[in-house]
């Protein structure tokens, strides 16, 4: 007959378990796709201000334009690095994995874009962010296909890697892609929130039935 | 279900994490080691065992020439462990009102 302690016990082990396999993947998909579609409604709004103002009005709204730009993207890095201590605390070994795939791109390839382009060529270069982004971007999502076990990411790594040889071309050949590297990371971000939400929102379903 | 009729599925602490695991969602083989830190052998007999009793489904399919095994729990599963978890709690409510 099953005591006292050990139904505490073994209740204890039910809610831990429960509560390490429950998915991150709600918020880190609300994240990704904030991220992504106030990214592409910022080089819109640019764009539509750009043809429409006058210099004056331009220069004022580009100025806004890259601020809010800048707040967005250290905003999405915070989170980040909220969402991560938090998947560290819960020791949840997938979303851990997953997130330092996105620091990667988030983090590190702005980064190095930012110290080689100054580094080596004194100014920015927009070709070097764009390469180091999609480069950043296939190595990530090859690594949540073999995490994760699910073939869309392999087929974003697939084009990540034609984005970057792209990038490489157009760079060899002087022609210049308007921020193709931010505007493809966007578009990453969206695609990637999406998955994470609709996973996260047949989990919901399938609980509710 | 009473204290006696506990089935033999959650007499084992490995089984309990899986079955506990499955209850959030369908999990891979990789999901379910780096959570129960099972060996391969332990984990497939008792996934086997679970399937064996109508517990849990497993799903096998190749992604990428790779084999892909999906473990999902049953209707009868979510149903045995719901009354297990409130015969528990039930359980230490009345222990504990004593």
């Amino acid at each position: 007959m099953m005591n006292i302690e050990e139904a505490q016990e073994n209740l204890r082990i039910v809610n831990d378990t429960i509560k390490k396999s429950k998915y991150n993947l709600f918020y880190l998909g609300v994240v990704l796709l904030v991220y992504g579609l106030l990214g592409e409604a910022c080089y819109l709004f640019n764009l539509l201000f750009a043809l429409h103002c006058t210099s004056e009005t331009l220069a004022v709204w580009s100025t806004s334009g890259v601020v809010l730009r800048q707040v967005m993207d250290w905003t999405i890095r915070i989170l980040w690095f909220m969402l991560f201590y938090q998947s560290v605390k819960r020791e949840d070994k997938g979303t851990q994995k997953l997130f330092l795939m996105w620091g990667l791109v988030l983090i590190v390839a702005p980064l190095l874009y930012v110290s080689f382009s100054l580094i080596f060529f004194g100014t920015d270069i927009s070709y070097l962010r764009d390469i180091l982004i999609f480069l950043a971007s296939g190595i990530c999502f090859f690594y949540m296909g073999k995490a994760l076990e699910r073939k869309i990411y392999y087929i974003l790594a697939f084009l990540s890697g034609l984005l970057t040889i792209l990038c490489i071309v157009l760079w060899c050949m002087g022609d210049s892609p308007i921020s193709l590297g931010m505007q493809g990371m966007y578009v990453f971000c969206i695609v990637l929130g999406g998955i994470c939400m609709k996973m996260k929102w047949n989990l919901k379903n399938r609980k509710d039935q | 279900m009473e204290l006696h009729e506990i089935p033999e599925a959650f007499q084992s602490k490995l089984r309990l994490v899986i079955i506990s695991m499955l209850i959030t969602g369908d999990k891979t083989f990789s999901e379910l080691k780096s959570i129960t830190k099972a060996t391969d052998g332990n984990l497939s007999v008792q996934l086997t065992k679970l399937e064996e009793w109508g517990y849990v489904s497993i799903t096998k399919t190749f992604v990428l020439k790779k084999s892909h095994t999906v473990a999902a729990l049953t209707e009868r599963g979510k149903c045995d462990f719901e009354a297990y978890v409130k015969l528990l709690s039930d359980l230490i409510t009345v222990k504990e009102g004593e």
